[in-house]
């Protein structure tokens, strides 16, 4: 509701945030993993991770940590504000779902589909330009194969 | 598990995204029916949950084999992604 009326203010379009929804991104099951980032009482960003199902598109026999969806709240967005009230909340959460690879085994694989809007942030955060994918709209799949920490995954 | 990122590490990402100076985000657009697919995902049962709970109701009806055929169809019918285009406006508050 909060994200509701920050945006309506500006009349910005976005009105899908709620608490409800803030709650239920706590709960998980055996594949999805949802993570909120709060600051102010406010929850500023989300994710949700699949965590069983998908593969490497570099190497199929290597699982990885699949990116449901990241959204960041409104104002953290430049497209909203030139300025984001808070910087990193979407580089954060990215972050996290490479740890969250690293602490199941995945080596710190993650996958993920961009829409256009944000690709240049994939490609400047070193992640591999899988290209268009038919079977999702035609949206750019993008994988951290390679970890910062060793720059290859380890066997 | 432990996000701990230094100073220096902070400001390089801090610079990533000034360089891409774009909106971070991923998955596909469902605008304002983001809410209602994460709580029918993340309210979703497990297979294994889904076939015991039909198991329990109609065990005595239906074979294994087609139990599994059952929670299967469910399984894949629940899992496709729900493509949303919709475009919100929201309407100006008085």
């Amino acid at each position: 509701m909060f994200w509701r009326y920050r945006t309506q203010s500006t009349q910005e379009e976005e009105s899908y945030w709620n608490w409800d929804t803030k709650n239920r991104i706590y709960l998980s099951n055996d594949n999805y993993e949802g993570y909120a980032i709060e600051c102010e009482q406010i929850t500023q960003g989300m994710i949700l991770l699949e965590t069983q199902n998908h593969r490497s598109w570099v190497k199929r026999e290597n699982r990885l940590v699949y990116v449901q969806i990241l959204e960041t709240a409104p104002w953290n967005r430049r497209s909203f504000q030139p300025v984001p009230t808070f910087k990193l909340v979407g580089t954060m959460l990215l972050k996290f779902a490479q740890l969250r690879s690293e602490e199941l085994g995945y080596r710190g694989l993650v996958g993920l589909h961009s829409l256009p809007k944000s690709e240049s942030f994939y490609r400047q955060m070193q992640m591999i330009d899988c290209g268009e994918d038919e079977e999702k709209e035609k949206l750019t799949y993008f994988e951290w194969y390679k970890t910062e920490s060793s720059h290859e995954p380890r066997d | 598990m432990n996000l701990e990122i230094n100073e220096v590490e902070l400001l390089r990402l801090a610079q990533v995204e000034d360089e891409a100076d774009c909106d971070i985000s991923a998955g596909f657009d469902r605008g304002k029916n983001l809410g209602i697919y994460l709580s029918q995902t993340l309210s979703s049962i497990s297979y294994e949950q889904l076939k015991e709970m039909l198991h329990d109701r109609v065990g005595n009806a239906l074979s294994v084999e087609e139990l599994d055929e059952v929670v299967s169809g469910i399984q894949q019918e629940l899992s496709k992604p729900r493509l949303v285009q919709e475009k919100i406006s929201i309407e100006k508050s008085a």
